[in-house]
């Protein structure tokens, strides 16, 4: 049985990917999910005062390509930086000369790194232009991206384990327990996450981490909604039964046999809720409560440029049209999810 | 396509209808803040009041005429005009003996007028139209007021002596909540009516402070008295409650109406018994965001607005601005600062080389052009140049990281060559722990320009291997885990005081437990000179004594000693007779009281 039903959900993935490839806003929606993830995990070498690849006094090292697996949480921490330049006393840019050679990123400045230029309006040095205290602002939009994916992901990831168990868990056992985590899925329904982060960061640090856990832990209504639907239709059909009627215990038959066949709804759900949390952070930081200053996220470059919106507009638009792009494109493929998962949708065309 | 676009028609036009509010909004967010530029007050006029200060020759900032002084012929006054003024927000009270923001002060200078003033030199002198005289003992432990005769209130109730005296009662009386009217009024031991008119002072010590001391506000007897006995706090009882926001005061305007969040409204008290306020009526808009508060400058809605450096850089540089009015710019002696809490609570800052070494690693000139757009100057510890209290010889950190580097090894702080910051063991609760040199700066949550200044200070501090991050608080919390003393660092802004000696609950050791000596610093030679200046009678002697003491703190580094931020101000077309005193065009006399407008600018 547990074959078969992988068996059947292999088959009902493939089906749900025909159709989805069908939906080509969808299909944009995932190109543009794939590039900001691909910036995101990429973002040393794509921005950074560090060279990709350099040879200096005689040795060749990868300071860029060192950071960018470093920063893989847990791996990263058994990764020393390449020295000199991955240390952040080093200034790569005054100890590497003309006769060295190096390969910089495309755009050669740290999202940190201030300078004598500011808001400097967009230019081919700067593409973007650059912020109040000299900084480029295409390289913090890059490094801002790191933030924004990693809070959408990582938070809906908490989100979708909390949603997944307690939904289930209701869905399957029914009666008090299911009586129980209803009310406990609408009392959470009802707390204002903005307001619920902002006094959480009265006691704890105002960090990343500490956004996506409250994010996380207040997100996973929804999810939980939808599995606990799916399960307790799931639970009386003939295959449940069966693998019940062959010895399977309880956990086992909710997570591999009714769990498969009920994820597809919430991955809808949880592709918006990725927009949602995107969208959080980039509130919280606007609000300056989020991303701390001097680290670069979509938010917190918004508020920056949004002081200086009357005399220094080119500042704005970059961090709009970035939140723009990633809630659309998270939005467009949930849409297509949905509409890809739904049989009722099998005749439409796009 | 045509398809997918007709489906994502309305999400589409909702986010770009949101994005372009965005654009639009009149309301964006606050940028003055308690660490900012402007908020002072000080200064003359142009000349002198921008010394030090990069000006651009801009017919624009500070023409002469706006600081005219009211003619003699008093038909080109505009006796029926209304004033316009901006307020950053709604005050709490406006009872003076409960007051304690600068929201609140500016309301207490129009409708209170109390028996003593200080000039924008902030010279004290008795209130001509109170005072009949005020004689100090010559062992200066005491002192007579004699107030005027026929003196009343807004009301019509005369305003005695008693009056004097029962204000004070008030403003010790620990169950009501007068902590910012407590300071330096504790220095009086005894306040006692001789009459109607007389009021002696005894006070605890022979302190050349004395005087500060007896100017503490005045509250109506015959309003507060009734509803003591209910509500000893004065403050939360309903009757309370009702004259704390329709005060009957005894200055120049009298309360008319408020209405929370939009305006307050003020009258000519006809009775003033000083010269005739130029004002028939006062509005004061409740406006809190300051680029909402420049928008409404510029519309005419508002007489005055405090300017963000930036705003004052670039913001008013429109034809609207222009056409609404000029700009005012004035030197400010408030000091922006980072404190680094030194009282052994973290392992760094304990060690006056640390401190020493990140007053180094700060670049000031880059603040000073980047963040102050140029209209600030380095602070030169905690007095400024142009006060009597300044120390010439204070030799200024230069911005030199590898100095600041030497001194951080030389404190043990090593550089480890594996990741490039650096460490120390120090001993924690008994043991022995390695430990990297990285701390968190508060920043309080309105500030615009504090995030630029750290993400400076941090970019330099990472140069020399050490980690500075920022955390912003919303301002109330900001000041509660100050008064816990629960920060490693901290960035904001001391307001001049009128006398050197209030900075005896900033850098005194035995602040330290219930005052503001937030960051724990103690030094004995400070305290000794700080107790030395309050028995000294003789003026030049004792600044000198605040001088000394001044360059002890500056070259100890308690304080990152950032910048004097400027005072930046907008002012309409109209408006005549305005001052600058070391903290702004408010809060001295006569400051906003010599305001005037012209019959030919109606």
């Amino acid at each position: 049985m547990t074959a078969r039903g992988l068996e059947h959900m292999e088959i009902g993935a493939g089906r749900t990917w025909r159709r989805f490839r069908r939906r080509r806003g969808g299909l944009v929606g995932l190109g543009v999910v794939v590039i900001l993830l691909l910036t995101a995990f990429f973002a040393p070498l794509i921005a950074g005062n560090v060279p990709i690849v350099c040879r200096y006094q005689g040795r060749w090292s990868a300071p860029a390509i060192v950071e960018t697996f470093r920063r893989v949480p847990v791996v990263g921490q058994w990764i020393s930086p390449s020295k000199p330049f991955g240390l952040p006393s080093v200034d790569a840019k005054s100890h590497l000369s003309q006769e060295d050679v190096v390969f910089w990123p495309l755009i050669p400045f740290g999202p940190t790194e201030t300078s004598s230029d500011s808001l400097r309006p967009p230019s081919s040095v700067h593409w973007f232009g650059t912020d109040r205290i000299g900084r480029d602002l295409a390289s913090r939009m890059v490094h801002g991206t790191t933030v924004s994916m990693t809070v959408g992901f990582v938070a809906m990831g908490i989100a979708t384990l909390i949603g997944l168990s307690i939904g289930g868990w209701a869905g399957y056992a029914g009666g008090w327990v299911d009586a129980l985590f209803s009310r406990l899925i609408e009392v959470v329904t009802c707390f204002p996450v903005l307001f619920l982060i902002l006094s959480v960061t009265v006691w704890l640090e105002p960090s990343i981490v500490n956004v996506m856990v409250i994010i996380g832990l207040t997100r996973w209504t929804s999810i939980a909604r939808f599995t606990r639907g799916e399960f307790l239709r799931l639970r009386e059909q003939e295959f449940v039964l069966a693998a019940r009627a062959s010895g399977a215990g309880p956990f086992r038959i909710a997570v591999r046999h009714l769990l498969p066949n009920a994820i597809a709804p919430a991955l809808v759900t949880i592709t918006f809720g990725v927009a949602q949390a995107i969208l959080l952070e980039a509130a919280l930081s606007w609000l300056g409560f989020g991303v701390q200053q001097p680290n670069p996220s979509w938010g917190n470059i918004l508020r920056s440029a949004y002081v200086q919106l009357r005399w220094s507009p080119h500042m704005v638009y970059p961090p709009c049209a970035a939140i723009f792009l990633a809630v659309l494109a998270y939005n467009l493929v949930g849409d297509a999810l949905r509409d890809a998962i739904d049989p009722r949708t099998e005749t439409r065309t796009v | 396509m045509r398809v997918m676009f007709g489906r994502y028609r309305t999400f589409l036009a909702l986010l770009l209808i949101s994005a372009c509010c965005g654009g639009c909004r009149r309301d964006l967010p606050e940028t003055n803040t308690p660490d900012e530029g402007g908020a002072g007050a000080s200064g003359n006029s142009s000349g002198s009041a921008t010394s030090g200060i990069a000006t651009a020759a801009d017919a624009f900032v500070n023409p002469p005429w706006l600081f005219e002084r009211a003619p003699a012929d008093s038909t080109k006054v505009d006796w029926d005009a209304e004033l316009r003024l901006s307020l950053r927000g709604n005050p709490n009270t406006l009872n003076p003996v409960l007051m304690s923001s600068a929201v609140e002060e500016r309301l207490k200078e129009l409708l209170f007028d109390y028996p003593f003033i200080f000039d924008a030199k902030f010279r004290w002198s008795i209130n001509p139209a109170m005072t009949e005289s005020f004689v100090e003992s010559g062992d200066h432990r005491s002192a007579t007021l004699v107030m005027k005769n026929g003196l009343t209130w807004h009301d019509g109730a005369p305003l005695t002596a008693h009056d004097v005296v029962f204000s004070w009662e008030q403003i010790m009386d620990e169950d009501v909540p007068a902590r910012s009217a407590r300071g330096g009024t504790d220095q009086i031991a005894k306040c006692t009516a001789v009459d109607n008119q007389t009021v002696r002072f005894d006070f605890a010590e022979p302190y050349a402070t004395n005087k500060w001391g007896a100017l503490f506000a005045i509250i109506p007897r015959h309003i507060y008295e009734v509803g003591k006995t209910d509500d000893p706090t004065l403050a939360r009882s309903k009757y309370h409650v009702t004259h704390n926001r329709s005060p009957i005061g005894n200055g120049p305007y009298r309360f008319v109406s408020w209405e929370s969040d939009d305006r307050i409204v003020l009258e000519r008290w006809k009775d003033y018994p000083g010269r005739k306020p130029f004002f028939a009526k006062i509005t004061l808009r409740i406006i809190p965001i300051a680029q909402a508060r420049l928008l409404a400058f510029e519309r005419g809605e508002i007489d005055e607005a405090e300017l963000s450096p930036e705003q004052f850089a670039n913001g008013s540089d429109t034809t609207s601005f222009r056409k609404a009015g000029v700009k005012g710019l004035g030197s400010h002696w408030r000091f922006n600062y980072i404190g680094l809490s030194g009282d052994g609570s973290n392992p760094f800052f304990a060690d006056r080389n640390v401190r020493r070494a990140v007053s180094h690693a700060v670049n000031y000139d880059r603040i000073v052009s980047q963040v102050f757009h140029g209209l600030a100057r380095r602070a030169r510890g905690i007095f400024h140049p142009d006060s009597p209290m300044y120390h010439d010889g204070i030799d200024l950190f230069s911005f030199d990281l590898k100095l600041a580097g030497k001194l951080l090894d030389k404190a043990g702080w090593a550089i480890d060559s594996d990741d490039g910051w650096r460490y120390k063991t120090v001993e924690v609760g008994g043991e022995k722990v390695r430990t990297r040199l990285t701390f968190t700066v508060n920043l309080a949550q309105p500030s615009t320009t504090s995030p630029l200044v750290a993400a400076i200070v941090a970019e330099d501090l990472k140069k020399i291997g050490v980690e500075m991050k920022s955390r912003v608080l919303e301002w109330a919390t900001f000041l509660e885990h100050l008064r816990n003393r629960e920060f490693e660092a901290f960035m904001s802004a001391w307001n001049p005081p009128v006398d050197p000696d209030y900075g005896w609950n900033v850098w005194h050791s035995t602040a330290y437990e219930s005052q503001r000596n937030y960051v724990g610093y103690a030094d004995k030679r400070v305290d000794d000179l700080f107790a030395k200046g309050r028995k000294c009678f003789d003026h030049d002697e004792r600044m000198g004594y605040y001088a000394e003491l001044s360059k002890i703190i500056y070259d100890d580094a308690p304080y990152v000693f950032l910048v004097n931020s400027p005072i930046l101000w907008a002012f309409d077309h109209r408006l005549r007779g305005v001052e600058f005193s070391p903290r702004g065009p408010f809060m001295f006399e006569p400051g906003i009281r010599n305001w005037w407008m012209p019959v030919s600018a109606r």
